[in-house]
């Protein structure tokens, strides 16, 4: 398992949630930790039927917090790109 | 077509989220920060392929179950120990660890798997309790019971190591269904451990890359499989802390914990007084 990129944070539901980036079984994973004592969640970019690609908590169960810090995700990577 | 989480995926996207389902379950496993000994849980272990030239990294359950404990109402019993007809008690068996001098002993429940089943139990560091009897401040006599302080050890420079492990498959005759126990192998406690763990001066048998290689893929004859099984760490090559007597319920178990009380382990221990006979 290879750590790909720094630790990083983002913003989430006013607070700030910490991010680890893996390779787990070939994709990228993303390992979110929260301040407020909720179980850790994994999260992940998966290609769908119609050919979007939607983030997906895994396991299931975690769909609502997966998509919101999902999008969060490709906002902090859009911003870093630009800097 | 399928569906994960709600949405539809395709057949081929499903396996690979499924592949990647048991890989998350897999790192959560291993990035535990403790395991309990009296779990009975599952512990990681490297376990050889049969062409004996690469290993698989598995789980089994902790504490090796002998082939003639036929179910799980047995397996409590057994683990636990039970109330006989007499009405005295049948105290439970602690298969969790294997002393590395006794595992070839003829009438050991141990000894098949010592010969053709050993493994290597990962470890990322584990816990002893260290005893120390105080002083009653009223009566001022030394206390009839000891006071426990748990330790953390590891060994230095290496996140992860290997202790000796033999396992056996079990099948619950009730279900049909199979799964791998393990017990970990002990061996006398290096002057290190013999302060931390000493109620009882024993130690897992932690093993170097090269012994851990030869311990579980090689065909070892039997004084050779005793030589391994109770080979001792030198306690220069291990680390070791006192931690706060809750570890269990903290974020971080293995934060360093300083009980004034307690003599540091550094402290050089005085020399016993030799034999004037």
């Amino acid at each position: 398992m290879l750590f790909q990129a720094d630790d990083f944070e983002v913003e989430f539901e006013g607070m700030m949630v910490a991010i680890k980036v893996m390779d787990m079984a070939g994709r990228t994973v993303f390992k979110l930790d929260f301040p407020d004592g909720r179980k850790s969640l994994m999260i992940s970019r998966s290609r769908v039927f119609d050919g979007s690609k939607v983030w997906m908590s895994i396991p299931e169960g975690r769909q609502p917090e997966a998509i919101p810090i999902g999008a969060k995700i490709v906002e902090h990577f859009k911003n870093t790109k630009t800097q | 077509m399928c569906y994960y989480n709600g949405q539809k995926v395709t057949k081929a996207e499903f396996i690979q989220l499924m592949q990647l389902e048991k890989a998350v379950k897999d790192y959560e496993f291993l990035n535990r920060n403790v395991t309990h000994a009296f779990e009975f849980g599952n512990i990681a272990v490297l376990k050889p392929r049969y062409t004996r030239d690469n290993f698989d990294i598995v789980q089994m359950e902790w504490g090796f179950l002998p082939k003639y404990v036929k179910n799980r109402s047995q397996v409590e019993k057994f683990r636990k120990g039970y109330k006989k007809k007499d009405g005295t008690w049948q105290k439970g068996y602690d298969t969790q660890n294997a002393k590395g001098e006794e595992l070839l002993f003829p009438d050991k429940i141990y000894r098949e798997a010592a010969l053709e089943r050993r493994c290597l139990i990962l470890s990322s560091g584990f816990y002893e309790w260290r005893h120390e009897y105080g002083v009653n401040k009223r009566t001022g006599e030394k206390k009839k019971t000891a006071d426990k302080y748990p330790h953390y050890i590891g060994v230095k420079d290496q996140p992860y190591f290997y202790v000796a492990g033999i396992w056996q498959p079990w099948t619950d005759q009730d279900t049909g269904e199979t799964v791998e126990t393990v017990s970990l192998v002990t061996t006398e406690a290096n002057p290190l451990m013999a302060k931390i763990h000493n109620s009882k001066k024993r130690m897992p048998t932690i093993l170097p890359d090269n012994l851990s290689w030869e311990w579980m893929m090689d065909d070892l004859p039997e004084d050779r499989i005793t030589e391994l099984a109770t080979f001792q760490l030198p306690q220069d090559l291990m680390e070791a802390c006192s931690v706060q007597k809750d570890f269990l319920k903290a974020e971080d178990p293995t934060v360093p914990f300083i009980y004034d009380e307690l003599v540091a382990l550094d402290n050089p221990t005085p020399p016993t007084q030799p034999s004037l006979f």
